[in-house]
């Protein structure tokens, strides 16, 4: 085998990537050719030389962020989000108080529509209308209405609140 | 190479399994790897840090099929490497290649040693040089090498010969060039 043959079984050499018997017959011609020495040389410089070229580079610091950013983690997505979560929450909020004052006033009203009304038949039925309207059946259902508008509220303002565990994955 | 440590592999698990922190952790464990590998194919660091970027969205959307999690150093290798020869095919493709003035150089210390190199390896083919940076950057092993790019390992062995000798004409004045009389 001459030398330009060796060469390419000296690269593998010099990888480590040669099978024994192999290696045993590129050591050999070493062993005996000066300028093949040389060559598994200047192949295990050209190594370290490229390694070195390329081991200080690191990739941009903002590279980071602009992954999460793609995923859809990135603090403008997350402070997104919690922008729809505070608008659901207000919302929640006042439908609550629009409701449960509604229903305050109306029921409050019906009851003294009802009054009035009794007033005037004066003893006419006026045990059923207020065994119906005395138990205050509708003011309880009212109120549950606001206690459940509450609820929700509470659930949606805690989402609020841990959305900024989250977000420290964007920040770099 | 990087080491993939005990600490990594929880880390690709919990990613796999969704976990964001542990998928940030990783990104920011690899993404010099990563980088290196593009870089050196593309020699231009917008480019390089694009594919950075595509390289770990791709890697987080199709994690779960990601079998061995101790693959994971040649799983993200072979997505980047993909990636950037990609680019170099379609800019010859569709434009002459960039003059190296108008790259974007990366930020580095010993510049000259590294535009001595990166010219060198610009006069390489896409292939020879992919070859060339995943054995000599990354430290993967001919096998390795042989699966990211989809080419039989005997191939790998002689594009990496053919690229050292070609690189060694290129760098090295002729009293070092180990010629063989
Ligand atoms: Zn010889």
């Amino acid at each position: 085998m001459t030398c330009e043959d060796m060469s390419e079984w000296i690269s593998a050499y010099v990888d480590g990537e040669l099978r024994e018997a192999e290696r045993v017959m590129v050591r050999e011609h070493l062993h005996h050719c000066e300028s093949c020495r040389e060559l598994a040389k200047m192949f295990e410089s050209l190594s370290a030389r490229i390694e070195s070229t390329f081991m200080d580079l690191s990739a941009p610091p903002a590279v980071e962020a602009a992954i999460m950013q793609q995923l859809g983690w990135g603090r403008q997505a997350t402070q997104g989000l919690r922008l729809i979560w505070v608008v659901v929450c207000s919302a929640a909020l006042m439908m609550a108080l629009a409701v449960g004052g509604g229903l305050a006033m109306g029921v409050g009203g019906c009851w003294r529509l009802f009054r009035i009304l009794s007033h005037m038949l004066r003893g006419a039925n006026l045990l059923v209308i207020r065994t119906v309207f005395g138990q205050g059946w509708l003011g309880l259902a009212a109120m549950l209405l606001g206690m459940g508008m509450v609820v929700i509220c509470v659930v949606a303002i805690g989402r609020v609140l841990r959305q900024p565990l989250d977000s420290r994955l964007s920040s770099p | 190479m990087l080491q993939l440590d005990d600490n990594h592999l929880r880390q690709i698990q919990a990613a796999k399994a969704g976990n964001r922190e542990a998928f940030a952790q990783l990104v920011r464990s690899y993404k010099d790897f990563v980088y290196r590998t593009a870089y050196a194919i593309l020699h231009d660091g917008a480019e390089a840090e694009d594919v950075v970027q595509e390289s770990f969205v791709k890697a987080f959307l199709s994690l779960r099929s990601l079998r061995d999690e101790r693959a994971f150093p040649s799983w993200i290798s072979t997505i980047a490497t993909r990636i950037a020869l990609d680019i170099v095919k379609r800019r010859q493709v569709s434009w002459a290649p960039v003059s190296n003035s108008e790259r974007l150089p990366a930020p580095s210390v010993n510049s000259d040693l590294r535009l001595d190199m990166e010219a060198a390896l610009a006069q390489l083919s896409p292939e020879h040089r992919a070859v060339l940076v995943l054995r000599e950057v990354q430290g993967f092993d001919y096998r390795e090498i042989a699966d990211i790019l989809g080419i039989p390992i005997g191939t790998v062995r002689s594009r990496l010969h053919t690229a050292r000798m070609q690189l060694r004409l290129r760098l090295l004045p002729p009293e070092q060039r180990g010629e063989p009389q």
